[in-house]
């Protein structure tokens, strides 16, 4: 019986720390993520306003505000990620910005937009797709995975 | 803190922080120009608004330049004889490439659609540039073709 009492607790601790290495993962990797992403954009904002304007849903008024807000709203909610300030709000707001994201790549791939995603202006970056698509689903699966990890953590 | 006060603290950091960051960084995205988009500042016109029909006198008389603000695709489809292709978003990120003339010359700013907001900018970027004639072609290049007004098809 103790036998089991002690390997259950190893178990139990072993999961834990599992779960606080996937959190530290998630947070360092959404927070790299999110500021390698914003960089370009910083500097060359009329580019990303361009690319904002290629989603056809945005007025050309509305992207050129869009890029001058959104990058620096990503490098913030990154270097927070990293930082591990405001944690609670700052995983949410990555998940509805992720969430955002995927809804601007679906709606371009329904309408046949033949466009770049314009996400991290990498040279060779891919139109947007199904494989787009998938990348972006991801990224919510991911980050909905940090909000409850979030809560797990800073509970136990 | 509240998390809805550290929602509203992240988003208004971003905006400040992103309009400061534009107004230094060189190929930013001028204070003036976000204003104009939603037509705050100035209301004095600084630009000249024409019709189609007034427009096609201009071309006949040769007395003004045509600037074709949309994309360099739709450019080398069509575009109104002897327009130069200015893209709109590249008038504003590089404006040291544009055709090194007269300040008093006529410049007719002209767009795809009826009332482009696009036309009314880059008028008024033109203006503030010094340029003392500006126009935009009210109708647009859509109107223009309609009407059968001379254009430079591209050669297949």
């Amino acid at each position: 019986m103790a036998r089991q009492g002690i390997s259950s607790r190893e178990a139990q601790k072993v999961k834990n720390r599992l779960i606080k290495w996937t959190y530290l993962l998630l947070r360092i990797g959404f927070g790299s993520l999110l500021i390698y992403a914003s960089i370009y954009k910083i500097g060359s904002p009329f580019e990303f306003a361009e690319a904002v304007e290629n989603y056809r849903i945005f007025g050309t008024d509305l992207s050129l505000w869009t890029a001058v807000f959104i990058p620096y709203l990503e490098a913030i909610i990154g270097f927070a990620l990293l930082s591990g300030l405001w944690s609670e709000t700052v995983v949410l707001l990555n998940a509805v910005l992720m969430f955002l994201f995927l809804i601007l790549v679906i709606q371009a791939y329904i309408r046949g937009l033949d466009i770049r995603c314009g996400c991290f202006f990498a040279e060779g970056e891919s139109r947007i797709g199904l494989l787009k698509i998938f990348e972006n689903v991801l990224f919510v699966v991911l980050s909905i995975s940090l909000i409850k990890l979030n809560k797990i953590v800073k509970h136990s | 803190m509240n998390r809805f006060v550290q929602i509203g603290t992240i988003l208004i950091a971003s905006f400040v922080i992103g309009v400061a960051v534009n107004q230094i960084n060189p190929h930013g995205i001028p204070l003036r120009l976000l204003c104009m988009s939603l037509s705050f500042g100035s209301h004095q016109k600084d630009y000249v608004e024409t019709s189609v029909d007034s427009t096609l006198l201009l071309f006949f008389q040769g007395s003004g330049l045509f600037i074709d603000i949309r994309s360099e695709q739709d450019y080398n489809i069509d575009h109104i004889k002897g327009a130069v292709s200015i893209p709109f978003f590249e008038l504003f990120r590089h404006p040291e490439n544009f055709p090194k003339i007269d300040s008093t010359s006529t410049l007719i700013v002209y767009d795809y659609h009826l009332n482009s907001n696009r036309a009314f900018l880059s008028a008024r970027f033109l203006a503030n540039r010094g340029f003392k004639n500006v126009t935009v072609m009210r109708g647009g290049f859509i109107e223009w073709l309609d009407k059968g007004y001379p254009v430079e098809r591209h050669k297949r």
